[in-house]
């Protein structure tokens, strides 16, 4: 395969960095109001309205079994398509935009700073830090 | 096949699936008038088989052309009063003409459909009709007596020669002929059109292959021959040879044929036709023509175009109005073809109105003028013209909601009409006499809802024949009119659009329905006592319900009303029951205008509002809090509210959904969390939530706030207007209940958006919506809330669906099912035993029991019956120290043995789902769940041998000549029992190959052909089953000598039969080692 440079936006789940192929994010923003979804499963947030479109807000630490994502200034929704919806993904805090050449990145280990590896495509280093590359319809696929 | 292009077999297509609609109200209509024949229906009907058959003949659709030639066969002997178009007739006609349907629906392929049956049953009629009209149809007769102007009668009066006759000429062509004037005016107040045509027998008629003969029939067929300038007859004996050209035949021809469609039948050059008009004078069909005709010598069958591309002038209203003016009868009749034929375009097409598309067009004009002008406001901040511009719009843009609508929505006649079609033929089938009556076909629904309602709306209807209406002795006897009813009515009702299907037959037996229900477990006795009668009869709608005692081809496969009910929920409808007994029953179903925006009430609690759709609100109830005490009252442990002398249960929607609900406080204004448990809050002691709120005083995180509350609860807070009790009444159409909400706001328009994926398990919503805020609203489905909550009938239709599941699975897992007998031996622990291998079950006691030579026995019956206990295998708990025990006798080896246990001893049947390792030890086969306890099923076999190995010496294993191991080839799918048995056997000594399924046994079979001796199976088995893996082998000759063992569970009569049909030779149960063993072989040392 050729050696194909990947952009990745970066964001912190917990204290692991994760990364994901920045063509599959439509948009990230800051907290927004939401309805709260009683009888949701503890993972959602709630759901908020994206112009028009209901989107599903899902606290990815808490999907990744890393803990409740703590709300504060830095956390952010990482807006992504997912199987023809919008899902926005509350991550701590975003990181940068890095560039990985695709034959870098290395399959997972078993986990990355707690997460399961099965919800990773693989990782790859940076300069000064490890980034796992998240699989977003590995995330959703098993429903709970 | 000549399918000329595209674009013309479209057009033709869509005209003849038009015409076909046509055809089926009118066929049923010309059946209802019976002997009283309606001339113009007849010949529209006539047409349009006619146009078909014209433009198939053209398309050479060859199949289609000779169909509808039948039935123009007998439609034209209808026309003649040769026939009078009985119930079976119009029936053949019916069918030919759903069968025209779907030949045009698969136009390309079908000149190869088979229609031979049509064909038969069509000519058969239309030669046996000649012989029922003469023989059995005497009314038909006395009806031409009294009607002497009808067609046959004048025909009669031709030959009489006191009739004046005038000519009929073509100036041009110098064509005449004389005929009766009478006789042309009878003919044209009928319909009739009357042509002058000039033939040329030679190459019209035999160079195109048809003989003098068959043209002179297809003419009669069609029309009347009003004058011949030759003798019919002779024409008929007439032999064309070679060239010998013969005089032109002139004919005076009267037909319903319109003139575009009158050359279908001649197949001439058209300037030879001409149609002759009222004042007798003539026009020219190939009037376009302008030199005379008859110098062109009539023999070129080149010219003979075909009437589809021939350029015609609009003639009809020119002919039908002299028509319609000059006999009264008939004055109705254009008028009612204009009508229809103006309904058949709306329905034909999704046309929409230029004058809609205007308004659309002003409408998007004043919304640009109105944004303008907020744009305006906006930027110069005029908050007063941003006030002005902001109503304005609001006004455009409900104005075009609804011209959007509009252009949406379909007239649910369209849906309706199909009914009677439905009715007639269903009520023939069974026998009963039914008359539909259709209201409101006007009434429009957007188009995706007229779609989906048909379906429902058709199985309804059905049951409602099939079901409701009772047959004629039946009804006599109850003193009803043989002939039933059913009302199917549309109307709109409160922004909703509500169907009615009812019928005055039986009605529903509440208890009948009831009884059903618990015989097939789908509410239990308790349920059944509390049930209203309204909810017993929405019993029905419980998945896998059917009340049809035998099943029938039309209604009672079990699948009917639940998946009406779904189909309904999923459009956002509701349906209702009403029904009495020997009266009838009425079914509503109430629908939304359109799916995509809905009215809804919104409410809050919790914070969150939450919207509720119109269809389900019934009203608002406001209940002061001083009179709350009053008016709630609690009924076992649901709560429920006096409304007009009738118990209403409350559901509280933050306890439902799993929120808090606030209170607000009416001085401060401010919100606190609302912690009144119970929606009286009467603080009774029986009150089962007092416990509950100790609970909840004992969580950390309010604990202070609970305790002001319970401070203020001694005193009357809530005789504070403010917290007065706001009640949505709501109705799923089974039941009414009060959702009890935090507060009550607008009523809003909605649009209707779904749920994410992760968010799909949420039962109580049925989709989120955006308020004006911006921000996301949920829209509750109130049926699920109440199932949610537990209130009676629902939770019986979750009930139905797990059961009907259950019975699915049980279905899937029949093959599995053990009879199994539960004891136990120490207190806590539970055994299982295959209850096949139990003998019997005996009580006795401790002191009964004799310890000599080393073991245990008991006297019985004379004998000593040895005894052991399963802690003597295996590494259990002993046997308990109780004076009472029970002893449980199996035989073994053919002897009996008793299992000392304790009680209870249970039977139950299950699937077994066994875990033969976790817990296996000698003595113990493995474990299972039953009933919520781990449960040990004890290996007899295994610690009888354990305990007496003498016992089983007896048996010598057979071995195959080499002194080999016989190997068996055993197939079973199940893991458990095919470990458990493949034991059985090798602790005999067999070698076993085993397979997970009989394909699998069958590849094996013949791999080791030469090896396997003997084949043991398990019936169920996925892929191939035993049944047929035996008859495979028994009818292949390599094999057909292997005896074949079927292991079942449960063996019933049904199976053993089929299994000797296919060759098993024998049967065994599948735990019951003993047997099987002896089996096996017997049949090997047999050998």
């Amino acid at each position: 395969m050729a050696s194909r440079i990947v952009e990745m936006a970066t964001f912190y789940v917990g204290d692991a960095l994760c990364g994901m192929d920045i063509l599959k994010v439509q948009e990230i923003n800051k907290l927004m109001e939401m309805t709260t979804v009683p009888q949701a499963p503890d993972y959602v947030m709630g759901i908020l309205n994206l112009r028009g479109q209901i989107v599903t807000i899902i606290d990815l630490g808490k999907k990744l079994n890393l803990g409740e994502t703590q709300l504060n200034s830095m956390s952010r929704n990482i807006i992504v398509t997912a199987k023809d919806e919008y899902v926005g993904l509350l991550v701590n805090r975003i990181s940068d935009v890095v560039e990985a050449q695709w034959d870098k990145v290395e399959p997972p280990p078993a986990n990355i700073g707690g997460i399961q590896g099965k919800f990773f495509k693989g990782v790859f280093k940076t300069k000064d830090s490890l980034v796992g590359v998240l699989d977003v319809e590995k995330v959703f696929e098993n429903g709970n | 096949m000549t399918i000329q292009d595209d674009e013309t077999l479209q057009m033709y297509l869509e005209e003849s699936v038009e015409h076909l609609a046509d055809i089926e109200t009118d066929l049923l209509a010309i059946e209802e008038a019976g002997a009283d024949i309606d001339e113009d229906l007849v010949n529209k009907v006539y047409r349009a088989a006619h146009s078909i058959k014209g433009g198939a003949g053209f398309m050479g659709l060859t199949t289609i052309k000779d169909l509808t030639h039948e039935m123009e066969n007998i439609l034209g002997k209808i026309r003649s009063r040769e026939m009078v178009p009985t119930p079976e007739i119009v029936n053949v006609l019916l069918l030919a003409a759903d069968t025209l349907k779907a030949l045009m629906d698969d136009v390309f392929t079908s000149n190869e459909v088979d229609i031979s049956q049509h064909i038969d049953s069509l000519q058969t009629i239309a030669e046996g009709g000649d012989l029922s009209a003469a023989a059995g149809q005497p009314e038909e007769e006395e009806e031409e007596a009294v009607q002497p102007q009808e067609c046959e009668t004048s025909e009669k009066d031709v030959p009489a020669d006191d009739v004046e006759k005038i000519s009929i000429s073509a100036a041009e062509t110098g064509v005449s002929i004389d005929a009766d004037p009478t006789m042309i005016k009878n003919l044209m107040e009928e319909g009739k059109f009357v042509y002058l045509v000039q033939i040329d027998l030679l190459s019209d008629v035999v160079n195109k292959g048809r003989s003098p003969m068959t043209f002179m029939e297809d003419m009669e067929q069609t029309g009347t021959l009003v004058a011949c300038s030759t003798p019919p007859d002779t024409v008929r004996s007439m032999t064309v040879e070679g060239q010998a050209a013969p005089d032109p035949l002139i004919v005076l021809f009267a037909t319903i044929l319109k003139p575009e469609d009158v050359n279908v039948l001649f197949e001439i050059p058209e300037q030879k036709i001409h149609q002759v008009l009222p004042d007798h004078t003539v026009r020219c069909l190939g009037a376009e023509t302008p030199e005379p005709v008859s110098t062109t010598p009539p023999s070129h069958p080149s010219e003979n175009v075909p009437p589809e591309n021939v350029p015609m002038e609009p003639v009809p209203e020119m002919v039908a109005e002299p028509v319609a003016t000059k006999t009264p009868t008939e004055k109705k009749s254009p008028t009612q073809q204009k009508k229809k034929r103006k309904q058949t375009d709306t329905e034909a097409s999704l046309r929409v109105h230029v004058s809609l598309l205007d308004q659309l067009m002003t409408l998007a004009g004043e919304l640009v003028l109105g944004r303008n002008q907020l744009l305006q406001s906006m930027s110069s901040e005029d908050q007063r013209g941003a006030d002005i511009a902001g109503q304005r719009i609001d006004l455009i843009t409900s104005e075009l909601q609804e011209a959007i609508m509009l252009t949406r929505m379909q007239s649910i006649g369209n849906v309706f009409n199909k009914f009677p079609r439905v009715v007639r033929d269903l009520s023939q089938s069974l026998e009963k006499q039914v008359e539909l009556h259709l209201e409101g076909k006007g009434v429009e629904l957007d188009k995706t809802i007229i779609e989906a309602i048909g379906d429902p709306l058709t199985h309804l209807v059905r049951n409602a024949v099939d079901h409701g209406i009772e047959i004629p002795d039946v009804r006599q006897q109850a003193g009803k009119n043989p002939m039933g009813k059913i009302y199917l009515k549309a109307y709109h009702e409160a922004g909703q659009v509500n169907i009615e299907i009812a019928d005055d037959g039986k009605g529903l037996d509440g208890r009948m329905l009831v009884q059903k229900a618990m015989e097939k477990g789908l509410i239990s006795e308790d349920q059944a006592k509390v049930m209203s009668d309204k909810e017993k009869i929405n019993l029905i709608f419980l998945p896998g319900f059917s009340t049809a005692e035998k099943v029938t081809d039309v209604s009672g496969r079990g699948v009917g009303m639940d998946v009406v009910k779904t189909n309904l929920d999923k459009l956002g409808g509701i349906i209702d029951i009403d029904s009495e007994m020997g009266k009838g029953s009425t079914i509503r179903i109430k629908l939304p205008l359109t799916l995509a925006i809905i009215p809804c009430q919104v409410v809050m609690t919790g914070n969150e509002r939450y919207a509720i759709p119109q269809v389900n609100l019934e009203e608002l109830l406001r209940i002061p809090a001083n009179q709350a005490k009053d008016r709630i009252e609690r009924v076992g442990d649901a709560e429920v509210v006096r409304l007009r002398g009738n118990l209403l249960p409350l559901i509280k929607l933050s306890d439902v959904i799993g929120t808090s609900s606030i209170y607000t406080d009416p001085n401060s204004g401010e919100k606190h969390m609302d912690r009144r448990k119970s929606i009286s809050d009467r603080r009774s002691k029986e009150s089962p939530l007092i416990a509950d709120e100790t609970t909840v005083q004992t969580q950390p995180q309010d604990g202070i706030e609970e305790k002001q509350v319970l401070e203020r609860k001694s005193k009357d807070r809530r005789y504070h207007s403010n917290s007065a009790l706001n009640i949505v009444v709501v109705s799923t159409g089974a039941m009414k209940y009060g959702l009890v909400v935090d507060e009550l706001n607008d009523s809003e328009e909605i649009v209707v958006k779904p749920l994410g994926r992760d968010l799909k398990n949420c039962k109580g919503y049925a989709g989120a919506t955006i308020m004006g805020d911006g921000r996301v609203a949920l829209i509750l489905d109130v049926g699920n809330l109440a199932q949610m909550a537990g209130l009676t009938s629902i939770e019986a239709s979750s009930r139905a669906t797990d059961v009907s599941q259950e019975n699915l699975q049980a279905l899937r897992e029949q093959k599995d099912r053990q009879s199994l007998l539960l004891f136990r031996s120490a207190e806590n622990e539970q055994y299982a035993a295959p209850l096949s291998m139990v003998e019997r079950i005996e009580k006795i006691k401790t002191t009964d029991i004799e310890n000599v030579g080393g073991k245990r026995v008991i006297r019985y019956r004379g004998g000593s019956l040895p005894l052991f206990c399963v802690d003597e295998v295996a590494n259990v708990q002993p046997l308990a120290d109780v004076n009472d025990l029970l002893v449980i006798v199996f035989i073994v080896s053919g002897r009996e043995v008793g299992l000392l246990a304790i009680g209870p001893v249970d039977a139950v049947e299950l699937s077994l789902e066994m875990d033969g390792q976790t817990l296996k030890q000698s003595g113990i086969m493995g474990s299972t769940i039953i009933n919520d306890h781990t449960t040990l099923m004890v290996d007899v076999y295994e610690m009888v041998q354990t305990l007496n190995p003498h016992w089983f010496e007896t048996m010598d294993t057979v071995t195959d000549n080499d002194g080999k191991a016989t190997k068996i080839l055993f197939a079973e799918d199940s893991n458990f029992f095919r470990n458990q048995v493949k034991s059985f056997m090798e602790d005999e000594g067999y070698t076993v190959i085993e397979a997970e399924d009989g394909a699998i046994a069958w590849d094996l079979l013949q791999e080791h052909a030469d090896e396997i001796s003997i084949v043991v199976t398990d019936i169920e088995m996925p892929n191939m089953d035993g049944f047929e893996l035996t008859k495979r082998i028994k009818t292949t000759n390599a094999y057909s000598h292997l005896p074949v063992i079927a292991l079942t569970t449960l063996a019933g009569e049904g199976d053993i039969e089929k299994g000797h049909k296919v060759g098993i030779n024998d049967y065994q149960i599948k735990l019951d080692r003993e047997k099987l063993v002896h089996s096996i072989h017997g049949f090997l040392s047999g050998k």
